[in-house]
């Protein structure tokens, strides 16, 4: 997904997309709030049958973690199964108001509602004089009470502002530093 | 779970339209996956990089993470793949060649986070 934790003293954590991969992990849920990740990998399984793997560790200082190119996204350390992971840490204010960035918190409550086929007939024969006894449902309902930010958000934007302070800088920052160096020349 | 259909006279319920909006619009937890497959030459006397935009199925939301393999075909004549550029629209995979080369191929699988 994305990391799972990044320390103050620079440790990055994380779990491969490797399908197979021992290090995959897409039984934990996304964040505290139980949001689950939706793994087009394992969806055909119930949550608690789905892979639990153990995470990856590494170290900022590790010479695989660098920004990419584009300056938005920062490279993690390959996995012994061969994947990669490239996560995003710089947004745009638009990406950051994006639907998915917002995540919802649901409270689930019950909710009677009458049985609509029984209530007709229930009416119907109450004008002949029978009476019959209302049926009504117990539905189990959700509703918003709040919402939070995408938790991988603050964590990419850590473990960037941790790279940057080590001296590992985005390479447009750099290039702007450079320009804005030589008209300074 | 894959999507189901409603079936013949039923009514299209709110869960019919979400599975689909769900994939359109990906989100937050949801994984997009896929295949990229790159091949070239190189004859320019160095290493060329090669590489092209994958877009994804989703749009307007935005991916916090791309994760790719070499499942489909495994790294030749090029150094290990990477991305770049990941937004609502997809992402850039590219390879650089390992030098003079008329056959450099590389492909897997991909997942785009949400």
């Amino acid at each position: 997904m994305g990391l799972l934790h990044i320390t103050p003293d620079g440790d990055a954590v994380w779990h491969c997309q490797g399908k197979d991969c021992e290090h995959h992990n897409c039984s934990d849920p996304l964040d505290d709030h139980g949001t689950p990740i939706g793994c087009t990998h394992h969806r055909h399984l119930e949550t608690d049958q789905r892979p639990a793997g153990t995470p990856l560790t590494a170290h900022i200082s590790h010479e695989d973690i660098a920004w990419t190119a584009c300056g938005t996204m920062i490279a993690l350390p390959q996995c012994g199964c061969g994947t990669q992971m490239f996560i995003k840490a710089i947004f745009t204010d638009e990406e950051l108001s994006a639907p998915n960035m917002i995540i919802p918190e649901y409270e689930e409550y019950q909710e009677q509602v009458v049985d609509k086929d029984n209530e007709t007939l229930r009416l119907a024969l109450a004008k002949h004089g029978i009476e019959i006894p209302q049926v009504v449902h117990l539905v189990k309902q959700r509703r918003v009470v709040g919402e939070h930010r995408h938790p991988m958000v603050a964590r990419h934007q850590e473990l960037a502002r941790q790279l940057i302070a080590m001296g590992k800088k985005p390479p447009i920052a750099e290039a702007g530093e450079e320009e804005t160096k030589d008209s300074q020349d | 779970m894959p999507l189901t259909r409603p079936s013949t006279g039923a009514t299209i319920a709110a869960a019919h339209v979400d599975q689909l909006v769900d994939v359109l619009q990906r989100l937050s937890g949801q994984t997009e996956t896929g295949a990229y497959y790159i091949t070239g030459t190189s004859s320019t006397g160095g290493a060329a990089s090669i590489g092209y935009y994958v877009s994804s199925e989703s749009r307007g939301v935005s991916p916090v993470s791309v994760s790719i393999d070499t499942s489909i075909q495994a790294v030749q004549n090029f150094s290990a793949p990477g991305t770049d550029h990941a937004t609502a629209n997809g992402f850039h995979v590219f390879a650089n060649t390992t030098g003079n080369t008329s056959a450099a191929n590389v492909g897997g699988v991909y997942t785009l986070s949400y």
